[in-house]
């Protein structure tokens, strides 16, 4: 039995000092590095407008499994892009091989994800090895086409750290573009080499509503002037340039006959105001398509005819967006195909660096008071909404004269509120039942998924509810949602009836009950004291309560929540008691901006939340009086 | 009574039978179908299947010279509104392996959408240039389409054919998906030659069986050499008396998608295949998968499997360096293969490199540690046997018939003096305890004279056990807690602990006291047990009456069963046991008042929860106790357990009033 122990012990013995390369890397580098890019080289050389090659080639120790970045090399291609070659070597930390792969050994993947179809594909391999290994990657693409030139942000996740790395490109100098953020200016290598070099980065931490990566870590933007993309050829140094390639790839796709256009030109009243007809197209629009993906070749980027939509009913953004700027023409309306960058976190083009940043398109009509944006993708989208998908950044219109960058609607916290009120009937079991009805503006719809809810049938709408709130042993007897009004600042509703088991709990003659459970702000999680990155509120918004909370017969209130009025460049929160003879009225008002906050300004923006949870957290008390 | 009972059923046909006629043959879409609103059995349905229809044959291949099945597939859907994604965007995927000359492949590809304008039916024709065909990987080809002209209210048909090489396991016909179903109906032709077992698993539904024999004649040619080396061709024909089958299931309803669900592969009721044996004519019978017992006694002859269990010679010198002997060798042995090897994260019930390479390699998949395990615990003469298991998620192994797909993993069962323990030296676990990927219903231990099924969660726990002790002065109100968490809480601790530095693991507990400071935190940790304590304290007012939430920590105290019905099982990884006891003294000048005893029990002692209130002169003790003892629940047994949650959850949330005695 002793000896079994002295082996246990040899053996941890033995793991903790086969180190290898890791002695020789410093602490701060160490700590909290999953992985530890040794080195990281891209080299990046353009051959002519269209041709480039690109390489890349790091060393990479996997310190141990909670990581997954670097485990795994993916290499994607498609028809612009061709792997020439691959080779990846893994050893151990003494440097010893434990086995090595070339381009033949990687699996092959289809990229095509939700599309119906896509050329995108990706050479994959995924080395297993207990930690801690190293990884020595080595690969090279051949571009021929070239929208897109490098971004290279050194620091690819969390929990990684970096010992150098270093981006170069060669080329004739003036054919391309460059912009960086936290890297020193590059050193020219030789006469058509320019190269930029970062080194010791610490690993950073993920941490709630921190901004995304490239928001803050070094990166080195790169872009083209000149360049081409099967066969057509544009200029990319000014947005004007970019959206005269862009209007190439959509020259002579409207071939809409008069037939075509008959059904929808018969839907429009003689004495349709501009706004009705960009209404009724949209609506046609709606009821007559679906979008489908399909990205193959410069189909990526060019749209397909409007009268292919016409016909088959179906497009991706491209095609339905384009299709209803034709159809927006054939009634007489201007209106401009439009590319974006989409997704909830708001990626913006640089307004001094035109290049390729968009992965969406939508529709701009500039009216004479407010522009009106087009989601062209959705059957149920509301008219004129943008969400958190599109709003709120900028974007590139595409008009006769080339492209034009322009900012899409910012939705404020006046405009995205969501406002419940409720009626709470409470009996001396303590059950509850529950009158309440919640709307929902602006972007709100998009609270605890609503706006997919309302879609759904009343079954499912019932499930959503169970799954969606945590209010304790509810029974509905009633709901009712009401689809988000079809405007740029729609609302939506909820109505409904419920009981609710236990929701004062009872003791002796007592009973306990939290009247903040409809809305609160629990679940922002500002648990950490210290903080590393800054905070950023993608969205503004606001909660307003009226809350009446009636009490069994016999009893009356013995404690109260405590009233508050609070207010900063965070935002504001308020509660109001009014007890009466009715009951007791709570009117709550939390507002949250949009903004991004320092680490300093971090302690002050704790407090400001953590003080509406505290006030959220408080009960009423009622007594029996008898 | 028997009455009601013809009138209950005639109802329910009448109420099912969506058309007078209907014909599931490919282009014989009705008006009627164009017409309809609903779905009789669904209202809500944004879309559903009215027919799906799959005709399967044996073909022989003259070319590839082998046996192929071919199934014809034609699938009819009608589009209430286009509110379900992708319903009209279609997907065929292939098993076809790059590097095999065997493959799937489909052909004979034909869809119509079918509106109805103005009362006039008028059809849309899917084009050629509308199908794209994508590899998807190494193994698998896709054919993808989207319907043309699509409408509120269109039918949609398409058919093709696939023609399979892979006739061990023929198609596995799909009777229910995310739409519901009206008609489905699935016929095999199979020679007389072929001996499979089919087997219909899922949600259970009804389904109505036709059987009856068919000729059928099969056309080969053939090729000899005569006496004089000159070569004889011809075609010859074997005939076959085949039995048709046909299985008919009617409005099916969808699967719905829960929370908390294991196994999702397992929902979908379906009818699998399996090839047992097959004899072709003037040949022997050639036998391919049975029962358990035979498949047993397969795989321990593989020499990925039952051939590395004897090889632990190996291992003799380690083994005698542990001067140990019974129990406490086997002991040893787990924890030097747990200490000697690194996982690398892969799964799989066999390795070749079982044994001595795998051990001088120090790491390898799950097959190659444990199979090596089990060859170390042999070669120190203790009972140890493989048992190969399916892990969470990845589906249930079908009792009755053994499909090496069905495996994905293996560890130890080993016979100690008193009991048997299973065993997982990938995980960094206490002897006896396994990870929880591995407790997913039964395992297959296999023997070299058969086998038997073992339960996985038999010796799991899961257990915290809590002591707050509560005290009242000088404005202040401290608890101090205990908490002991044994079994999987406590190597979910561990691994907290581990993972985070000391002051993210604090935090974690810091949630449950919002309002208080959490200080004097300790944390003490054994192989099998952790110890944690800490004081939270929270300011209070003794002037006034005190409301204590007497217990915040180590219970439940909200509900995860929040729909009100549910279609697929409940399964808890592991039994459960949680008790919180609390002590107050009740400061001098008051008195209290305290919520009531209680106890709740599921049907068949499945849990238990007891919460029970004592007072003895300024003393106060609470106890709040569940033990969950069944860890599967039923659909039937949803409400009962959901139920049995809420009242637990409202005693677990009580409050104390402590009251100073009136003036």
């Amino acid at each position: 039995m002793r000896l079994s122990i002295f082996i246990f012990c040899l053996i941890s013995f033995s793991k903790s000092f086969s180190q290898g390369i890791l002695n020789n890397i410093p602490d701060s580098l160490q700590k909290n590095a999953n992985e530890i890019i040794l080195y990281d080289h891209t080299k990046f050389e353009i051959i002519d407008i269209a041709n480039s090659k690109e390489s890349q080639e790091y060393k990479v120790i996997i310190v141990n499994d909670d990581t997954d970045d670097r485990t795994s090399i993916q290499i994607g291609y498609d028809q612009f892009t061709s792997i020439t070659d691959a080779s990846v070597v893994v050893t151990n930390l003494e440097g010893e091989e434990l086995e090595s792969y070339k381009l033949k050994d990687f699996e092959d993947y289809s990229q095509k994800g939700g599309s119906l179809a896509s050329d995108n594909r990706s050479k994959y391999l995924e080395p297993k090895f207990a930690t801690p290994y190293v990884l020595e990657v080595k690969y090279e693409l051949a571009h021929i086409g070239s929208l897109f030139y490098p971004t290279w942000i050194p620091l690819s996740a969390e929990n990684q750290s970096l010992l150098s790395s270093t981006l170069s490109i060669t080329s004739s100098r003036d054919n391309y573009r460059y912009k960086s953020f936290g890297v020193k200016d590059p050193i020219q290598q030789d006469e058509n080499t320019l190269v930029w070099e970062v080194s010791n980065l610490k690993a950073i931490e993920s941490e709630s509503y921190a901004p995304q990566y490239y928001n803050f870590l070094p990166v080195v933007y790169t872009a083209p002037n000149q360049f081409m993309m099967d066969g057509y050829e544009g200029n990319m140094s000014t947005w004007k340039g970019f959206g005269e390639w862009q209007n190439k790839l959509i020259q002579g796709l409207n071939n809409l006959s008069e037939e075509d256009l008959r059904d929808l030109k018969g839907k429009i009243p003689q004495d349709a105001s501009d706004l009705d007809k960009i209404r009724i197209v949209y609506e046609y629009v709606q009821a007559n398509t679906r979008y489908v993906s399909i990205q193959l070749g410069i189909g990526g980027w060019k749209p397909f005819e409007s009268q292919f939509v016409h016909e088959k009913k179906y497009g991706d953004c491209k095609a339905l967006s384009f299709y209803t700027r034709s159809l927006l023409e054939a009634v007489g309306i201007k209106s401009y195909y439009t590319l974006i960058n989409a997704g909830y976190s708001k990626r913006q083009p640089f307004e001094d660096f035109p290049a390729s940043y968009f992965n969406h398109a939508i529709v701009t009509v500039p009216m004479q008071k407010d522009t009106i944006w087009l989601e062209c993708t959705s059957q149920t989208n509301p008219f004129g909404y943008l969400g958190t998908f599109t709003s709120d950044r900028n974007a590139l219109m595409i008009t006769e004269d080339g492209g034009k960058l322009i900012h899409t609607k910012s939705y404020t916290s006046e405009e995205n509120i969501q406002s419940t009120s409720t009626v709470v009937e409470i009996n001396e079991e303590g059950t509850a039942s529950v009158n309440l009805s919640r709307s929902y503006y602006g972007l709100e719809i998009g609270n605890d998924k609503f706006s997919g809810a309302v879609l759904k049938s009343e079954d499912d709408q019932k499930k959503w509810f169970y799954d969606y709130h945590s209010w304790g042993s509810t029974k509905l007897n009633r709901l009712e949602l009401t689809k988000p009004s079809l405007e740029p600042v729609p609302q939506g509703k909820m109505v409904l009836e419920a009981t609710i088991e236990h929701f004062a709990s009872n003791n002796a003659n007592r009973l306990f009950h939290n009247p903040f459970t409809f809305t609160n702000i629990k679940w922002m999680d500002m648990k950490s004291k210290e903080r590393e990155l800054d905070l950023e509120i993608k969205y503004a918004y606001t909660q307003l309560d009226t809350t009446l909370i009636k009490l069994p017969a016999k009893y009356a209130p013995e404690n109260l929540p405590k009233e508050a009025s609070i207010s900063n460049k965070f935002g504001s929160f308020s509660l109001k008691v009014n007890p009466s003879a009715d009951g007791i009225e709570l009117i709550r008002e939390f507002k949250i901006n949009e903004g991004i906050y320092s680490t300093e300004e971090y302690g002050e923006f704790r407090d400001f939340i953590r003080s509406v949870q505290k006030s959220d957290r408080q009960k009423i008390v009622m007594v029996d009086k008898t | 009574m028997i009455n009601k009972l013809t009138l209950a059923s005639i109802f329910l046909m009448v109420a099912f039978n969506l058309f007078a006629q209907f014909d599931a043959r490919f282009g014989k879409v009705s008006k009627e179908e164009l017409e309809l609103k609903e779905c009789s059995f669904d209202s809500d349905a944004n879309s559903m299947i009215l027919s799906q229809t799959g005709f399967l044959r044996f073909i022989y291949n003259d070319s590839k010279s082998r046996w192929q099945y071919r199934i014809d597939i034609t699938k009819r859907i009608k589009v209430f509104n286009k509110l379900d994604k992708d319903v009209a965007n279609i997907s065929i995927v292939l098993y076809d392996p790059e590097n095999s000359s065997d493959d799937e492949s489909v052909s004979s590809l034909k869809g119509f959408t079918y509106n109805l304008v103005q009362g006039k039916v008028e059809k849309s024709k899917l084009t050629n240039a509308e199908e794209y065909r994508t590899r998807i990987s190494d193994y698998r080809t896709e054919v993808s389409f989207a319907m043309p002209d699509v409408n509120d209210g269109s039918v949609l048909e398409y058919k093709y054919t696939i023609t399979s090489d892979y006739i061990s396991n023929l198609y596995t016909w799909h009777f229910q998906s995310y739409l519901p179903i009206y008609y489905s109906e699935f016929e095999t032709i199979i020679p007389e030659w072929f001996n499979y077992s089919s087997n219909q698993v899922g949600t259970y539904i009804p389904l109505e069986i036709k059987e009856s024999k068919m000729d059928e004649s099969f056309t080969y040619s053939w090729e000899s050499q005569g006496a004089l080396g000159q070569t004889r061709k011809g075609t010859s024909s074997l005939n076959s008396i085949s039995t048709k089958m046909s299985h008919i299931a009617r409005n099916t309803p969808k699967i719905e998608n829960e929370p908390f669900m294991n196994n999702k592969p397992d929902i979908p009721a379906r009818l699998e295949y399996q090839l047992m044996s097959y004899q072709m004519p003037g040949s022997t019978l050639k036998k391919i998968a049975g029962n358990y017992d035979e498949y047993t006694k397969n795989i321990m002859g593989w020499d990925s499997f039952g051939h590395v269990l004897n090889k632990g010679g190996f291992s003799k010198d380690i083994i005698a360096s542990f001067y140990s002997s019974g129990d406490s060798l086997a002991h040893s042995i787990y924890s030097h293969v747990q200490n000697h090897f690194t996982w690398n994260d892969v799964y799989g019930f066999t390795s070749s490199d079982a044994g001595r390479k795998a051990y001088n390699d120090a790491t390898g998949n799950v097959g190659s540690i444990n199979l090596t395990l089990i060859a170390m615990l042999r070669e120190a003469g203790i009972e140890a046997h493989p048992v190969i298991l399916s892990t969470r998620g990845h589906g249930v192994p079908h009792p009755i018939y053994p499909n090496t797909e069905d495996f994905n993993y293996v560890i130890a069962s080993v016979q100690l003096s008193d009991k048997v323990v299973l065993l997982d030296a990938t995980s960094d676990y206490p002897f006896g305890t396994l990870p929880v990927r591995c407790l997913n219903g039964n395992g297959w231990i296999a023997t070299e004279n058969g086998g038997k099924w073992v339960d996985l969660k038999q010796g799991a726990e899961y257990g915290i056990s809590t002591m707050i002790s509560i005290t009242i002065e000088d404005d202040e109100l401290i608890k101090n807690h205990q908490m002991k968490f044994t079994g999987h809480a406590a190597l979910d601790e561990i691994e907290d602990y581990d993972e985070e530095n000391e002051s993210k693991y604090i935090e974690a507990f810091e949630t449950y006291f919002t309002d208080s400071e959490v200080d004097e935190f300790k944390y003490e940790s054994d192989i099998d047990q952790v110890v944690v304590a800490f004081n939270a304290t929270k300011d209070t007012d003794m002037e006034d009456i005190m409301y204590i939430q007497p217990m915040n920590i180590g219970l439940i105290q909200s509900n995860p069963f929040k729909r009100e019905v549910r279609q697929s099982l409940v399964d808890f990884s592991y039994p459960i046991s949680r008790s919180v006891i609390v002590q107050i003294n009740i400061p001098e000048g008051y008195t209290a008042e305290l919520p009531e005893s209680t106890i709740i029990a599921l049907p068949n002692n499945g849990g238990r929860f007891t919460y029970s209130v004592n007072q003895v002169g300024n003393k106060i003790s609470l106890l709040s106790r569940y033990n969950l003892n069944q860890t599967m629940f039923t659909t039937q047994e949803y409400p009962a357990l959901k139920q049995f949650y809420d009242l637990m959850v409202k005693k677990n949330t009580e409050m104390i009033v402590l009251k100073p005695v009136g003036p």
